[in-house]
C-alpha cells in the first residue's frame, strides 16, 4: 500500500513538476498534492530536489507559483523538508535572495507542530533560519534590496518570539 | 528564552557600535511588544519590565539608542550640509544616511524610546534625553517635518503622562 502511494506520488509530481512538461496553471493547482504528500511523509530527497528546481526555473509565472506554494505548505513539512529547503535557501546568493524566499525560511520556522517533532529537531531548524535571516537583515549591506532586508529583520523577530516559546 | 536573549544582545552591541542602528531599535521594538505577552519561565527575566531592567543593566540602553539617534542625526547633517540634498525635495522621504528613509529612521527610534521608558519603572526619559531630542529634531535639523514628528511625540508622551 505504501509502495503503491510512494509510486503513485513520484508519478504526479515527475508530471507536474518536470521541467518539460509543467506550466504555471498546473502549478497553481500543486500545493494541495503537495500538502498531502508531506502530511503523509511521502516525499523523497528526490521529490524535494525536483519541486526546487522547478520553483528555481527560468519562468516568472512558474516560480512565482511554486514559491507561493510552497510557502502555502510549510505548516504541512515534516523535519527532513524543512532541513531540506531551508538549505536551499541558504544557498541561494545575496544579491538573488527574493521576498518570497525569506518568507519561505520565515513560514518554515514559525509553523513547526511541537507534537510532531521534538524539541532539538525543531530549536536545530529555527537556529538556521534565525542565522539566515540575521545575515540578510544585519550583514548583507547593499547586496540586498532594502524590502528584503525590511522582510527579513520583520522574519527575524518573528522566528525569535518563536523561538522563545519552544524553549519555554 | 536562551536563543532570544543571545540576539537580543547582539543588537545591543550593533546600536552600541552604530551598526544598523535603525533596524536594530526596529527588531528590538518588535521583539520587547511581542514576546512578553505572557510569562517566559526564565528565571530572572519573566515580563517585560525585567528584560527591560535587564537591558538597562548590561547594557544602558536607552542611553545607547539615544546615542545612536545622535549619531544618525550627526550623518544626515553631515550629508545636507555637503548639499548632497535637494531640502525642497521631500527629504523626508529620502535615504539620506544608513540605507533606511530618513521619516522611519525618525518614527521607529521615537517610539521606541516612548515604549521602551514605558515598560519599566526603573526607565526613565530624563531631561537630558528630552533635550537631546529637542536640539536634535528642532534645534539643528535642516528638515522642517522633523519639527514636526518631534511635536506629535511629546503630545503623545504627555497624552500618555496624564
Amino acid at each position: 500500500m505504501l509502495v503503491a502511494k510512494v509510486a503513485e506520488g513520484d508519478k504526479v509530481l515527475t508530471e507536474v513538476f518536470s521541467k518539460d512538461r509543467t506550466h504555471a496553471q498546473l502549478v497553481q493547482r500543486s500545493e494541495h498534492v503537495v500538502r498531502v504528500l508531506m502530511e503523509q511523509e511521502l516525499l523523497t530527497v528526490e521529490n524535494r530536489q525536483l519541486i526546487w528546481d522547478a520553483s528555481e526555473m527560468n519562468d516568472a509565472d512558474i516560480k512565482t507559483e511554486l514559491q507561493k506554494a510552497l510557502i502555502g505548505v510549510a505548516s504541512a513539512m515534516n523535519h527532513a523538508d524543512r532541513e531540506f529547503f531551508i538549505g536551499k535557501v541558504e544557498q541561494v546568493q545575496l544579491p538573488d535572495m527574493i521576498d518570497r524566499h525569506i518568507q519561505l525560511v520565515t513560514e518554515i520556522c514559525t509553523t513547526i507542530k511541537q507534537d510532531k517533532e521534538s524539541v532539538e529537531l525543531f530549536e536545530q531548524v529555527i537556529a538556521r533560519g534565525l542565522q539566515l535571516l540575521w545575515r540578510v537583515a544585519m550583514e548583507s549591506g547593499s547586496a540586498c534590496e532594502l524590502r528584503i532586508i525590511d522582510r527579513a529583520a520583520s522574519g527575524f523577530a518573528n522566528v525569535c518570539v518563536c523561538a522563545a516559546i519552544v524553549e519555554e | 528564552m536562551a536563543t532570544m536573549l543571545q540576539f537580543i544582545n547582539k543588537l545591543a552591541e550593533c546600536l552600541k557600535t552604530n551598526t544598523m542602528g535603525y533596524l536594530s531599535v526596529k527588531i528590538l521594538s518588535s521583539l520587547l511588544k511581542n514576546a512578553f505577552k505572557r510569562p517566559t519561565g526564565h528565571p530572572e527575566i519573566e515580563c517585560l519590565a525585567d528584560m527591560v531592567d535587564y537591558l538597562e543593566s548590561e547594557h544602558n540602553l536607552l542611553q545607547i539608542a539615544f546615542d545612536n539617534f545622535t549619531n544618525y542625526m550627526g550623518r544626515v547633517a553631515s550629508e545636507l550640509k555637503a548639499g548632497r540634498l535637494n531640502l525642497n525635495d521631500d527629504p523626508q522621504s529620502k535615504v539620506i544616511a544608513d540605507f533606511f528613509i530618513h521619516r522611519d529612521q525618525i518614527a521607529v527610534r521615537l517610539e521606541f524610546f516612548r515604549f521602551y521608558a514605558h515598560s519599566s519603572n526603573k526607565v526613565r526619559l530624563r531631561a537630558s534625553h528630552l533635550n537631546t531630542l529637542w536640539d536634535e529634531l528642532h534645534i539643528e535639523s535642516l528638515i522642517d517635518d522633523d519639527k514636526k514628528l518631534m511635536y506629535t511625540w511629546l503630545r503623545e508622551v504627555c497624552d500618555e503622562m496624564s
